[in-house]
């Protein structure tokens, strides 16, 4: 039922239905990218599949030629030359680009013809110069070699060399060889230097990678067989190419290994961020690291194995037994921590009710007196054990006692200054005939020099009959004061005198200063 | 026709936020502004407009004076948006189904279908207002406030949000 309402005032906030469908959209949009990742991955099994299966055709195809040469080599007595050969094989694959798979059989065929390493090995490399050349497939260029050295020439003849019949004829290896030398000399690493050669480079890279992780898948399998070996191996293959992760593995040496391939970074790190952004480098730095276990402990006896599992126990028990001593540690200071704050706030609130305390600081409050305050402070301190409280107290006697001091140094300064003073007076007196302090000076020296109110009054106050006294002073205020000037100037006659004025008033003349008052004509 | 305010839910959510006492006197407010519609909607709820409506029994809602009245409110927060995307900031209700029967009938013109009876329609009395927003009980108290309510609601949020901005906004 739709409600019955009045909208007083509304705003329009985005319509629902269009939020709905964004939702759905965007709801079908995530789906879709499911399903395509679930597609994908699907196919990525597949392709997986098909290629783990290629890989472990290609070891064992690599596995058999290796073997079919080695037994070749120890047929002709060049059973110490096996890891040579293969040596060889491999550079050689690498510099001209063709595959071991190529190499071997022609090796093994020139092998068989000649039963020399050396001469093997540089047929080989002619053979390859010659197909590189010729055009021709390597087996066949080796067979006819091989054939030659058997003293069939016919067909090195149809190799399209351009040998004459009459060389061909000789059956002189050394001048055929000589002369095919000449002529086909370096075409094979030529043929490996273009794109064509780098083409074919990157193939027998991939094929090694092949041949690599077949390997790893075999032995993958015969790990997960047990000890009573692969045991119905076809069955066995299917099940565990079904099992990505273990592919995943061969996956993470196949990037390893395209990376290094000249021009071939691309791929190399598109790999490479493939397998870091997903389980992937993971699972191969697990794979990686159980290989290298594997292949660093191959020889541990039962014995052995089980010391190192003992330690391995001991170890970790070990660490487990750290690690609860390390909580429980923990744990403890967690509690006293709490307990040191619980314990505070406990304290705090005991000081708040307690009446000893309470009475001090209510003296505190009372007392106007500095050095009371002090000792209530020092109290209070002492009552809360309060270092910090008796730390500033201390400072502030320490300060007070200062203060002391230098009160007292300065009065001892002021004190000196006047002895001082007296001293320099006493010299004064005695220079001037005076004996003794006062006016007598002035007053044996002249005692009529003035009379009469203030200065009068002053001078009475000094003397032994004058009257000092404050109505004296009232008194002498009312008087008028008389001030005789004496000049002994016995032997100046008036002549100098007019000669010190005029003297003085041409100084003052001369320094500008007028003798005049202001308005004078 | 409501009237359209912009950033209406925004301002309620940021006074909610940072100054609730302003978002509170904000509400009180508006409800001042809707009270006396509503007090007028619930004086002209009689006690029977059909006499055998009020009897009990069958599937038809009784009508009851008093749930009719408890029935008719008002609202002071943002409802759900409708389907055209509006979100109503103030609201005159009539919640019961009696009420709302009340409200509503002989809307349609009477005789056609699915319109009511014209009997049953015109027994209650005319409708008031204009439009689709006729009615017996909100809608002829807010015919007769002659606007007034909405004014005041969107004086109230108005000043809301002045205040809002001269007080938080400046912090």
């Amino acid at each position: 039922m739709a409600n019955v309402v009045i909208d007083i005032a509304t705003q329009y906030t985005g319509n629902p239905a269009f939020k709905k469908a964004t939702n759905d959209a965007q709801k079908l949009e995530k789906s879709v990218a499911k399903l395509g990742k679930q597609l994908a991955s699907v196919f990525a099994v597949s392709k997986l599949y098909a290629f783990g299966k290629a890989s472990v055709k290609a070891f064992a195809e690599d596995e058999k030629a290796a073997r079919s040469l080695a037994l070749a080599l120890a047929n002709t007595g060049n059973a110490f030359a096996a890891v040579g050969v293969e040596k060889f094989i491999g550079d050689l694959q690498r510099a001209t680009g063709v595959l071991d798979d190529n190499l071997r059989p022609a090796f093994r065929t020139l092998l068989t013809a000649t039963g020399d390493v050396k001469k093997s090995q540089d047929g080989l490399a002619l053979a390859l110069d010659i197909a590189a050349g010729t055009g021709k497939d390597l087996g066949a260029v080796s067979m006819a070699l091989a054939k030659a050295y058997g003293g069939q020439t016919t067909a090195l003849s149809r190799l399209g060399a351009g040998l004459d019949k009459a060389t061909l004829k000789t059956g002189d290896m050394d001048v055929i060889l000589g002369q095919l030398t000449e002529k086909f000399q370096g075409q094979a690493l030529a043929a490996a230097e273009g794109y064509s050669g780098s083409i074919a480079k990157l193939a027998v890279a991939s094929q090694n990678a092949k041949e690599i992780i077949g390997k790893d898948l075999l032995d993958s399998m015969r790990m997960i067989a047990g000890q009573d070996g692969i045991g119905g191996a076809a069955t066995a293959m299917e099940s565990f190419a079904t099992q990505i992760g273990n592919a995943i593995y061969g996956i993470g040496v196949l990037t390893t290994k395209i990376k290094s391939l000249p021009g071939a970074d691309f791929i190399g790190r598109f790999l490479n961020a493939a397998t870091q952004v997903s389980g992937l480098g993971a699972l191969s730095k697990f794979g990686a690291s159980s290989k290298a276990a594997s292949a660093g402990t191959p020889a541990q006896s039962p014995g052995q194995r089980k010391a190192i599992d003992k330690a391995n126990a001991e170890a970790i028990k070990v660490q487990k037994t750290k690690n609860s001593l390390t909580t429980i540690d923990n744990n403890n200071t967690a509690r006293k921590i709490t307990l040191t704050g619980d314990q505070l706030a406990l304290a705090e609130l005991e000081k708040k009710f307690n009446v000893e305390r309470i009475g001090l600081y209510a003296a505190l409050n009372e007392s106007t007196d500095g050095e009371t305050k002090m000792r209530l402070l020092s109290l209070i301190a002492i009552h809360d054990q309060n270092a910090a409280l008796a730390g500033q107290i201390k400072k502030a006697e320490e300060t007070t006692t200062a203060l002391d001091a230098f009160k007292t140094a300065i009065i001892n300064a002021i004190k000196a200054l006047v002895a001082m003073a007296n001293l320099e007076l006493a010299k004064l007196q005695t220079q001037f005939g005076g004996t003794s302090g006062g006016y007598s000076a002035f007053n044996t020296n002249d005692p009529n020099a003035i009379s009469g109110g203030m200065p009068g009054a002053i001078a009475d106050s000094f003397g032994s009959t004058g009257a000092g006294s404050v109505a004296g002073w009232r008194a002498a205020e009312g008087f008028a004061t008389t001030i005789n000037y004496n000049i002994n100037a016995q032997g100046i006659g008036d002549q100098q005198i007019a000669a010190v004025v005029q003297g003085a008033i041409q100084d003052l003349n001369r320094y500008g200063n007028s003798t005049t008052y202001a308005g004078a004509i | 026709m409501p009237a359209t305010v912009r950033g209406g839910v925004e301002l309620r959510k940021a006074l909610k936020n940072f100054a609730p006492n302003l978002g509170k006197e904000t509400q009180r407010e508006i409800a001042n502004a809707l009270k006396p519609v509503v007090k007028e909607a619930k004086g002209f709820v009689i006690e029977s407009p059909l006499s055998n409506w009020a009897r009990e029994g069958g599937k038809f809602p009784v009508f009851n004076a008093s749930i009719v009245k408890r029935g008719i409110g008002y609202k002071t927060t943002p409802s759900k948006p409708n389907r055209r995307g509006f979100t109503s900031l103030a609201q005159i209700r009539n919640m019961s189904a009696a009420g709302a029967i009340y409200e509503t009938a002989g809307r349609r013109a009477p005789g056609t279908k699915p319109s009511s009876r014209p009997n049953f329609a015109e027994a209650m009395g005319p409708l008031y207002g204009s439009g689709k927003d006729r009615g017996r009980l909100i809608f002829r108290a807010f015919e007769n406030d002659y606007g007034n309510a909405t004014k005041a609601v969107l004086k109230a949020i108005d000043n809301a949000g002045k205040t809002f901005n001269a007080t938080v906004g400046k912090r």
